[in-house]
């Protein structure tokens, strides 16, 4: 394709610009990839990079009819040639249809009315209206079907030239979309016209967009595009288009046409994706990391608890109980002994005093019985014992001369006071000898009963030490499961030692960063170029529209002028309405001349304006803005203007012929 | 001396100054019309109760034990644990201890060897009454010479003074009683009444002592013990 503008410029600006391969092997250096590899990835992604061309953007109306019928029941027809330049629909009152008239034309532009009142539009029956765009010529007719109900009917057609449009029937042109109904209109419309126009659906990445709120890209087609033709009313704030945010820069950029700009949007909200996709999987790794720090922590304090009862059990552990065990039996030994003798102690004991009992009453028995004897045996008998009969003399002599005894005539025993003394003598010293041994064995005894106090005391000692030996013993096995815990956390502790590597960034995602970092340099490079001289361009037109003391501007790529007026940085919004719509005329115009020198595509050069200078308080400003307009459409013969004003003085510069007026109540 | 068999037998002389001892605490005048041998000075009617009297001389243990049975019985007269106490801590039990052999109706012994020489000196007379077929009751008469001997015996055989002591206190415990009824006492001990006739009645002092004990902890007298339904 070629740039059919008018080569004005020697084109120097486009050659600066890197070729699509260019960019793709350097992107593919980078990333030690081949370029057909970063090609296919893109591709994936819905990108396409082209090395820039420039598009013939230019749109141009060429005739407008519309008929229908009014609510009164009368009909209308409105048929109206257009030229470039500028054209004024001129009517003092207020009622009389201007608006409508310029939204006639913005309907099948735009694929929908902006806006046109509801009591007009349903008198609309036919509207059609004939364009040059791209070169080619084309007529848009809409239809609206009465039966069964009202129903919106649009088609496209393609004429051999503009000779030929203003010439043929419906019927004697090519035929190249149909549609029914408002939303299907719209779209066949705005397809033709981005297709027409070698433009695409842009899309802006919304920051607070999407069904999980983090982000997600918004469609704008060519309704929002169409705002850079009908500039918005005086008082709105927005520079271009219908949309806040970053669509007015893109407008900008796309009727600029500035190399790579639709790529380099793409890029950016395909990465902004890419980029929201690796957030959220990694957002999804720090939370596993984080539960297994958790984890790992609660582990790590296990073990240190573990280490030191650990410890402590190994100290107490260190002893052996073999010892112990041999010094219980030992005492257990030593006191069976000791039992033993005091039981044998105690045995000879009972014995002994047994044997000094009988001792005593051996003695006992001596000597009661030889007190017995002395005292009875001084008694003579003095009858029988037997019969009791007295005793006779001769028996008693007998007894007293031959100590015969008196009652039974035997001797008589001798009863020796020494003999008794002597006998009584050796049995006091039996008794003697009989409390010697027991006293002995009394003192045995209780050294017996000590010994064995004392082996029960040490008996008792062994006991308990083997007792708390044992006990001890059996921490071993508590000290083996400790070790065993021990280890195990160990093990894990080391299996999930090292933290895992964040996810890699996909081969995707490095070549859509890739490719949005070499894409941008080329963007910012031409745009470093373009916006100078843009912003040079807006000061002079917006002064020469009436806009005052405006010292500079400086365009940026979100669409904002950063206008400085006597000195004062001033936002867009501040500026005053009359202001805000020169800055607008002078943007557009600024555009158009700008892409004329490089001899890239550029605006369509049609421009829409309602109401203009309705804002103004005195006359001079509105008429200087159109006076200048007037001047610039001499200059740039692609520029069409369309305008509306209830002020005719304020267009009576204009060639007649590009007045729409009537001189009745209503315009039609 | 001790016998072949191990059991102590005291000797002729010994038990005859006993049961001269015995005879003269336990006499009573003979009663008016009774007759009685000249030089008579008391009575004391039945063998039965001479054996029994002459068995708490023979066994301190018993001796004690029935003062315990006393004391319980007469609570007011702390003299009776006393002399529970006094013979029971002492090693009278074993010293003065001449077992006895379990009979018919209790402790005896043959009395005649015993009695004979005090009958030859002329300090002691005694006669039966006869039944039908055999000896209804033995009926012994201290006479002068024996209270005489009797009253002498401290100062002429110190070594015998126990027995005069001994003998006074068991015929004042049962002062009053017949000797059936001292049997039917002495049956009153387990230990006693368990033995087999014809053999040896055997000691009871550690049973006694444990009851002296408990009976001198006891907070008040008659807290525990047998109480002698006969005595109260």
């Amino acid at each position: 394709m070629t740039a059919p503008g008018p080569a004005r410029s020697d084109a120097k600006d486009l050659t600066v610009a890197p070729s699509a391969s260019d960019i793709l092997k350097e992107v593919a250096e980078k990333l030690g990839l081949t370029p057909v590899q970063v090609e296919r990835t893109l591709a994936e992604a819905n990108i396409t990079l082209k090395s820039p061309t420039a598009a013939d953007r230019r749109l141009r109306i060429i005739r407008l009819r519309a008929s229908g019928t009014k609510h009164s029941g009368d009909d209308f027809t409105v048929e109206q040639p257009f030229t470039p330049g500028v054209w004024a629909i001129v009517h003092p009152d207020n009622s009389a249809g201007k608006t409508s008239l310029l939204e006639f034309l913005v309907f099948p532009l735009r694929g929908g009315p902006r806006d046109l009142p509801p009591d007009v539009r349903s008198w609309l029956r036919h509207l059609s209206v004939d364009i040059a765009v791209a070169g080619r010529a084309i007529r848009i007719v809409l239809d609206v079907d009465d039966q069964p109900h009202p129903q919106l009917r649009g088609r496209i057609l393609a004429g051999e030239s503009t000779d030929h449009l203003l010439a043929a029937d419906d019927e004697a042109l090519r035929l190249l979309a149909t549609a029914s109904g408002n939303e299907e209109v719209s779209r066949c419309i705005g397809e033709f016209f981005l297709d027409a126009m070698r433009m695409e659906h842009t899309n802006l990445w919304q920051v607070t967009g999407g069904a999980d709120g983090e982000g997600a890209p918004q469609v704008h087609g060519w309704a929002s595009y169409f705002g850079a033709c009908y500039l918005n009313p005086g008082g709105d704030e927005i520079l271009l288009g219908d949309v806040a945010g970053g669509l007015p820069g893109r407008l900008m950029e796309l009727f600029v046409d500035i190399p790579y700009s639709t790529a380099l949007t793409q890029l950016s909200v395909a990465g902004k994706r890419e980029k929201k996709t690796i957030t959220q999987g990694q957002r999804r790794a720090e939370g596993d990391a984080e539960a297994r720090r958790t984890e790992r922590e609660a582990w790590q304090t296990e073990i240190a608890d573990v280490t030191r009862q650990i410890e402590a059990r190994r100290r107490t552990a260190a002893q052996d109980i073999s010892p112990l065990l041999r010094a219980a039996d030992q005492a257990a030994t030593e006191l069976r002994g000791m039992r033993a003798l005091l039981e044998e102690a105690e045995q000879t004991l009972t014995e002994v005093s047994g044997a000094r009992m009988r001792a005593e009453q051996g003695l006992l028995d001596a000597r009661e019985t030889w007190q017995a004897r002395r005292v009875l045996g001084r008694l003579d008998p003095v009858c029988c014992p037997r019969c009791e009969e007295p005793l006779g003399s001769v028996r008693r002599s007998e007894e007293r001369e031959q100590a015969n005894c008196a009652v039974c005539t035997r001797p008589l025993p001798e009863v020796d006071p020494e003999t008794a003394e002597a006998l009584l003598a050796e049995l006091e010293q039996t008794l003697e000898r009989a409390q010697d041994a027991e006293r002995e064995a009394t003192d045995r005894r209780l050294r017996a009963v000590e010994a064995v106090q004392s082996a029960l005391a040490d008996h008792r000692e062994a006991a308990a030490g083997l007792e708390q030996g044992l006990a001890t013993s059996q921490a071993h096995d508590r000290l083996r499961d400790l070790e065993i815990r021990a280890a195990e956390l160990r093990g894990r502790l080391e299996a999930t030692g090292s933290t895992p590597p964040a996810p890699p960034v996909p081969v995707s995602a490095q070549v859509l960063a890739a490719t949005e970092e070499a894409v941008r340099a080329a963007v910012d490079a031409a745009a470093k170029q373009l916006f100078p001289a843009m912003n040079e361009a807006i000061v002079e037109l917006a002064t020469r529209f009436g806009v005052q003391n405006l010292d500079s501007v400086k365009l940026d790529r979100a669409g904002k002028v950063n206008a400085v007026k006597a000195g004062v940085k001033t936002t867009f919004k501040r500026l005053s309405r009359g202001d805000r719509l020169r800055m607008r005329i002078a943007t557009v115009i600024a555009l158009l001349r700008v892409s004329a020198d490089r001899g890239v595509a550029t605006h369509p050069g049609l421009l829409l304006i309602d109401s203009v200078a309705a804002e103004e308080v005195t006359e001079v400003p509105a008429r200087t803005l159109i006076a200048e307009l007037q001047a610039i459409a001499a200059e740039l013969p692609e520029l069409q203007v369309v305008l509306t004003t209830a002020q005719p003085e304020l267009v009576d510069a204009l060639p007649k012929d590009h007045l729409i007026t009537s001189d009745g109540e209503h315009l039609f | 001396m001790v016998g072949s068999a191990g059991v102590r037998r005291a000797t002729r002389w010994q038990d005859s100054v006993r049961l001269l001892l015995l005879i003269d605490a336990a006499a009573k005048p003979a009663a008016e019309g009774e007759s009685v041998p000249p030089a008579t000075v008391g009575v004391v009617h039945t063998q039965v109760r001479l054996q029994k009297l002459d068995f708490w001389v023979r066994n301190p243990d018993y001796l004690a034990y029935e003062l315990m049975n006393e004391y319980v019985a007469a609570p007011d007269v702390p003299r009776l644990l006393e002399l529970a106490a006094e013979i029971l801590e002492s090693e009278e039990s074993d010293l003065r201890r001449f077992p006895m052999l379990r009979y018919k109706y209790g402790a005896f012994e043959e009395l005649d060897d015993a009695l004979a020489p005090l009958v030859e000196r002329g300090l002691l007379r005694k006669t039966q009454v006869l039944g039908r077929e055999r000896v209804v009751e033995h009926i012994y008469f201290l006479l002068e010479r024996g209270r005489q001997v009797a009253q002498s015996m401290v100062a002429e055989a110190p070594a015998l003074a126990w027995y005069v002591e001994r003998t006074r206190l068991v015929v004042d415990l049962v002062d009053g009683l017949g000797g059936t009824q001292l049997k039917d006492r002495q049956y009153l001990l387990r230990d006693y009444a368990d033995t087999p006739w014809g053999q040896h009645i055997g000691p009871i002092t550690e049973q006694a002592r444990e009851r002296l004990r408990e009976l001198q902890a006891a907070p008040g007298p008659g807290a525990t013990g047998d109480t002698d339904q006969e005595a109260s």
